[in-house]
Formats: C-alpha cells, structure tokens, sequence
C-alpha cells in the first residue's frame, strides 16, 4: 500500500511506472557491497525511489581522500565508520525506507548470509576476488547482480540474470591486476546511475535489461559502447557441468 | 458432496485449474478437481501437473518447487510461488498457473 | 472503450467517439503483427483477469497523465501479419500529457497483463517468452 506522502514523494516517477510499479520497489531489498565511489550514488538514487530495504556492506573508515567522489560521506564524517555514515545520510534523504548496514568485510564464507533474501545485488566494490564472490552468491540465490567498474573517467556496467545471461566470470574469466585506480567522482556517478537504473527497471519490470550487454563508459569521449556477450556454458560459475553438478 | 466420518465431517472441495499457453498445451485447462481439504496450493498443482511430465518440467524443478518464473493466481489475486506452500485451497477457488506475460 | 476481443476496430471511429470539450491531442498506439518469418499469430487471455487489469490502467493513467480519454482494445484469437493486436487510444488536453499517457499504458499492460502470443511458423510454434522472466514468480 501507497501512503498519501508517499503518493505525493514519488508522483513523478508513479507517471512512469504507476502504482503497482512503486509498490514494487517498496517492497524490495537490494543489497549494496559497498559504500565508496559507486555505492554512493547508486544507494543514494535506490533511496530516494524508495526501495522499501537497503542493505549496505563496507568495511573502511572514512578517510580526506574518500572525499572527491564517496558523496556519502563529508568532512565531519572522517574517522568513522563508512556504514555509520552512510546510515545517517540515507534516513536522511528517505525517511519512510529501511536502512540497515553491516561493517564487515565480504568474503566467500559470509556472503550468502550478509545478502540473505535480497532481491538484487549491486556490485559496488573495488577488487574483482570480492566480485567473483558476489557473483558465485547471486548465482546460488538466483537473483540478479548489477555490475559496475571505474577508473579514471571510463567505467563499465553490465547486468547478471544468473543462466539467463552472461555472469561476471563469462564476461571476464580472469581477474584483472589489483591496483589502486585513479578516479573521478562523476564516472564514478555515471556508472552508479546506470546501475541504480538497472535496479529499478528490473524491479518495476520496464525496459530492456544491460543483460549480455557490457556498457563501456568513455567519459573522456564522453561516448558509450556496447561489447556483446554471451553466456559460457563451460563457465566455471555459471556453466552447464556446474548446474549439473548443483543438481546432484 | 459431504461425507461423515465419525465425529467431523470430511468436505471434498471443487476446485478449477486454469493454465495458459504453454503450460496449457500440456496439462489442458479448466480442470475441475475435488481436492481434499487442507491441500495447499503447490501441492494441488503438482498433483496435476505429474499427468504428464513435459508439463511437470516446465513448472517445476527437480525439488518440486514452482520454477521461478511460473506466475501464480487465485481467485484473480497474485500470489507469490515461495508462498504456494502455505497458501491452503478453499472450495470453489480459481487458480490460475502462467509463464511470464507476453501481451501487447 | 476496454475490450479483449477477436474483432477488429476501426480506429477512426473511436478516435471521432472520444473528442470532448477539452481534447487537444489524441495518441494512438497501434500495434500489429510483424512480419518476423511468421505465418500468422495466435493470442490467449485470462480473459477476466486481463480485462480487469486494462480497466485499472486506464483509470491509473487518466488519473496521474490527466487524460481525458482512454480507449484500449487488445484482440485475441488467430491474428494475420499485418492485423491490430492491440490500439491504445489516448485523448488529452495537450501532446505532451497524451504522449506519457499512452506510453504509460503500452509499458503497464507489457509488464503485467495476462495475455500470451504465440507465433506460428511453417515447421511449428513458438510462445513469445515474455520480457522479464526471471522471477516473474514473485511479487
């Protein structure tokens, strides 16, 4: 049910997608692996469109040099937990949605159960192990993962239905080198909005998913690219043998 | 049809299934079944849908849960597939079991 | 007027039905069979339940695109390539409320509608799958 305030907070994007489509949001949980340079935006957007449940991971601190892109978080923020943060300021912006935060660091034996019932998960991270864990659990609990990358003033994002489309291993079967990325807060925003926007599509069921699709964001151009993918049915996470041994 | 049984009464209820395109190329529609009450709704569906087993597969999975795209309702009202198996059948219901909508 | 039915409509007929006092633009949405290697098409309703849900959309729509008429009639039946499969008709004030209007309820009635396409070629079938599987199960 639609309450008079909120008919009134989010009438404009109910002439988009009705009542039915914004009761589907309220009722959702996404959860969001991370708190930093995409998590940022991206929960910021999912809030304010009033996703009835946010779950946000982080395991850092807020430091000076989080500041030119993690719009979480500000000056008095330094020094304290990113969840914490991240916390005030969502139940700031939307009141009438769910925020709950969880300070711990994501790995393979605490990931299912940190994302628990969520309808979606979005890819906020900064390290590929941690992604390819993510998507292992996204594939596990059959629901789909909202990727995203930055560096610099490009990005990529791409959207996994686990064995409907490509997962994040077909898409890059081998991690690329760990290292600190320069990045400028507004890719960073860019690629936070096509995810929030996948989130909200796949929720309200409209529109065409960024499914087998890799979106390449060139902001230096600013131009946007599409690279085909395909599903790996010898995929190691999401391939056929796997299923099949699933099944067994 | 009222039966006694010792001290209460045993109700059989009538119940129609409808399915739609794929689904009702296998298993048929508009299928009125008596179904013993307390019988809930994934169970009254499985009991139909094992008749033939192309049309089991496309519902259910290999644990005999509604398949995730399988799209439920009862008595016009959607319900959710995680909660057919707490969703017990009244007599006189209408349930209906469909792929994902393709209209327009 | 909503409708789920085999006929035909004539669209000039119902856009001429609707003026009123007030109308500014009309927006039409007519879709029809494509010619995808198809020999003809066959459509399905949960006829209750879908003619309901039209009924639904287009007071929604009315009310929040401020419409002044809506009229839907979404056929069933063996359809031909080239035939109406579904005309939205939306009267307004102005274009702008028209164009959103419409838009509105194409997307609604995608997303929700009970109605399956089936297209039929030479050697066999196919149900059209619909756009958002994946978990369409749940609410």
């Amino acid at each position: 049910m639609i309450s008079k305030r909120e008919r009134e907070r989010y009438k404009r994007q109910m002439a988009l997608f009705g009542e039915e489509g914004q009761e589907r949001l309220k009722r959702s949980h996404i959860a969001i692996a991370g708190a930093g340079g995409l998590g940022s935006p991206v929960a910021i957007y999912l809030a304010v469109a009033g996703i009835g449940t946010l779950t946000i991971v982080d395991n850092d601190m807020v430091e000076v040099s989080n500041l030119n892109r993690q719009i979480l978080h500000s000056d008095r923020d330094i020094g304290k937990r990113k969840t914490a943060s991240a916390e005030g300021k969502l139940r700031d912006l939307n009141p009438d949605i769910s925020v709950r935060v969880i300070d711990t660091t994501i790995d393979a034996t605490n990931a299912a159960s940190l994302i628990g019932s969520a309808d979606g998960i979005v890819d906020a991270l900064d390290n590929f192990p941690t992604r390819y864990v993510l998507n292992d659990v996204a594939i596990m609990k059959n629901v789909p993962l909202f990727h995203g990358a930055v560096r610099g003033f490009y990005g990529q994002a791409s959207t996994i239905i686990p064995y409907t489309s490509a997962c994040l291993r077909c898409i890059f079967p081998k991690a690329p080198p760990k290292e600190t990325v320069p990045v400028v807060g507004a890719t960073a925003g860019f690629i936070g909005m096509v995810q929030a926007t996948e989130v909200i599509k796949f929720l309200t069921n409209r529109g065409e998913l960024l499914t087998n699709r890799l979106l390449i964001w060139d902001g230096m151009q600013a131009r946007a690219e599409e690279i085909a993918i395909k599903r790996n049915p010898r995929c190691e996470s999401c391939g056929d043998t796997t299923t099949a041994m699933r099944k067994k | 049809m009222r039966r006694y049984n010792h001290c209460h009464e045993e109700k059989v209820m009538k119940v129609k299934v409808r399915f739609f395109a794929r689904f009702k190329e296998l298993l048929g529609t508009d299928i009125v079944v008596d179904a013993a009450t307390g019988i809930a709704l994934n169970g009254l569906i499985r009991d139909i849908a094992a008749k033939n087993s192309e049309g089991y597969d496309e519902i259910f999975d290999e644990n005999g849960t509604f398949k995730d795209f399988v799209i439920l309702m009862r008595n016009g009202k959607r319900i959710d597939s995680t909660d057919a198996p707490q969703t017990k059948i009244e007599d006189g219901d209408e349930i209906a079991v469909f792929p994902p909508v393709a209209g327009g | 007027m909503i409708a789920i039915q085999k006929e035909d409509v004539d669209v000039g007929k119902l856009i001429d039905a609707a003026k009123q006092l007030g109308t500014g633009a009309f927006v039409i949405f007519d879709g029809i069979v494509r010619d995808d290697d198809i020999v003809e098409m066959e459509l399905e309703a949960y006829h209750d339940v879908a003619l309901k849900e039209l009924k639904r959309i287009a007071e929604e729509a009315k009310k929040i695109h401020n419409l002044l008429s809506v009229d839907i009639i979404h056929r069933i039946g063996r359809l031909a390539v080239g035939e109406n499969i579904l005309i939205i008709v939306v009267g307004a004030g102005h274009r702008a409320e028209a164009f959103d209007g419409c838009r509105f309820i194409i997307e609604a009635i995608k997303a929700g509608v009970p109605i399956w396409k089936k297209e039929l070629r030479k050697n066999g079938g196919r149900w059209v799958p619909g756009e958002h599987q994946h978990g369409a199960g749940k609410i």
